[in-house]
């Protein structure tokens, strides 16, 4: 097969120049905070993507869900449809409605929506972020920077050009720390939350 | 509270680190051969785990059925089960049987699985192990340092670490290490596959 070292090589070099890129982003912790204000104030969060996109967006959810560094109570976050709705949606409506669609009909104002897509270019992810624009709801975008994601965004976290795996692997990093960040910020103020990690 | 900076700058060292670690891990290209070997031969890979470890799981078997950097057909890989399978068995064999029971009767001798747990010890992921053991499959596991996924696999990608979230960003590392290393070997001998990244 060959060794790894070539390879791994380029990965931390390129892996450190697109994450010191990303330190000094002033959007990922504005990203933090919109989110931390919508839970705080009863407000929720919808996050969406496509393959590792999905991945990551599913991740987003589950770490408001269940829980990060914190014992905690459940933060107020869904994922997209399960498989009958999103069969439904695809099969009824077409697959660039699938998240369209539920944006439309779950998000009101003071929401989150958070999308991810490496192309920037993801048509269902575009719908998602103009039904969301349209109903007032906050949006997110996490791309690369081609693609007019990072510019339909009311947030867009856009990365230097990579290999678009290192893209994904930088998005789950950053989706990680967001998590972080706004963890820290809501159990700062609960009196039952405490560190577990 | 550490600061987005201070977190990123420790992220950035984290990153580097492990992926130098990787460098000294022969189990994965041992993993990428057991799975090349197993789509070559009309054989199956299934994967699962939890919370973020799910999402990895997913993200190996998407790569596969869709593609990585090369246009080529799909390769055997299924995720397990979808929801209604996976909380029918939940509900009614216990959480600990929802990946086993698929294992036991659909993965034979020939087949790969392979386990995410960053605890090493979710109860899931060692029954769907041991289930696959019992069948003759081959089991590749991703886990830290601790808890018994390590012992029980036949092949363990296991990263000195305990902490959950550094633990499921190396292992999407992994992932898309194994996904290039398997593609690339099986694509060689199709020659209707070309690159696209």
């Amino acid at each position: 097969m060959g060794n790894l070292d070539a390879r791994l090589d380029f990965k931390i070099r390129e892996m450190t120049e697109v994450l010191e890129f990303a330190r000094n982003l002033p959007e990922i912790p504005k990203a933090a905070d919109v989110i931390a204000t919508a839970f705080e104030t009863g407000h929720k969060l919808f996050a969406a993507g496509n393959g590792g996109g999905a991945c990551n967006a599913d991740q987003m959810v589950g770490e408001f869900v269940g829980r990060f560094r914190y014992q905690r109570g459940p933060f107020a976050a869904f994922s997209l449809p399960g498989l009958s709705g999103l069969t439904a949606i695809g099969n009824d409506f077409g697959f660039d409605q699938i998240y369209s669609r539920q944006v439309k009909g779950c998000l009101k104002p003071g929401d989150v929506f958070v999308g991810y897509s490496c192309s920037g270019n993801s048509p269902n992810i575009i719908e998602a972020i103009r039904a969301a624009n349209s109903a007032g709801v906050t949006t997110i975008g996490f791309s690369g920077w081609t693609g007019k994601l990072y510019k339909e965004a009311n947030i867009g976290i856009a990365l230097p050009p990579c290999n678009w795996q290192s893209l994904e692997e930088v998005q789950l990093i950053l989706t990680h720390l967001i998590c972080e960040l706004v963890e820290t910020r809501l159990c700062a103020k609960d009196p039952t939350a405490y560190r577990i990690h | 509270m550490d600061t987005f900076e201070s977190r990123m700058d420790q992220k950035i060292a984290q990153v580097r680190e492990y992926l130098t670690y990787m460098k000294e891990m022969p189990q994965i290209e041992q993993a990428a051969d057991a799975i090349a070997a197993a789509f070559e031969t009309d054989h199956l890979l299934a994967s699962a785990g939890n919370g973020g470890s799910a999402s990895n799981a997913d993200q190996l078997i998407g790569e596969f059925i869709g593609r990585l950097n090369i246009s080529r057909g799909p390769y055997g890989a299924v995720s397990f089960p979808g929801p209604a399978g996976f909380t029918a068995v939940g509900n009614d064999f216990g959480y600990d049987q929802v990946f086993a029971r698929q294992a036991k009767a659909m993965l034979k001798k020939g087949d790969v699985f392979v386990g995410y747990s960053t605890s090493g010890n979710s109860p899931d992921v060692l029954e769907a192990v041991r289930a696959c053991k019992a069948n003759g499959v081959t089991t590749v596991g991703l886990c830290g340092t601790d808890g018994q996924l390590r012992h029980e696999v036949d092949i363990a990608i296991a990263f000195p670490m305990t902490d959950p979230q550094m633990m499921e960003e190396a292992h999407l590392f992994v992932t898309h290490v194994i996904c290039d290393l398997v593609e690339k070997r099986v694509a060689a001998n199709d020659p209707a596959a070309y690159r696209v990244h």
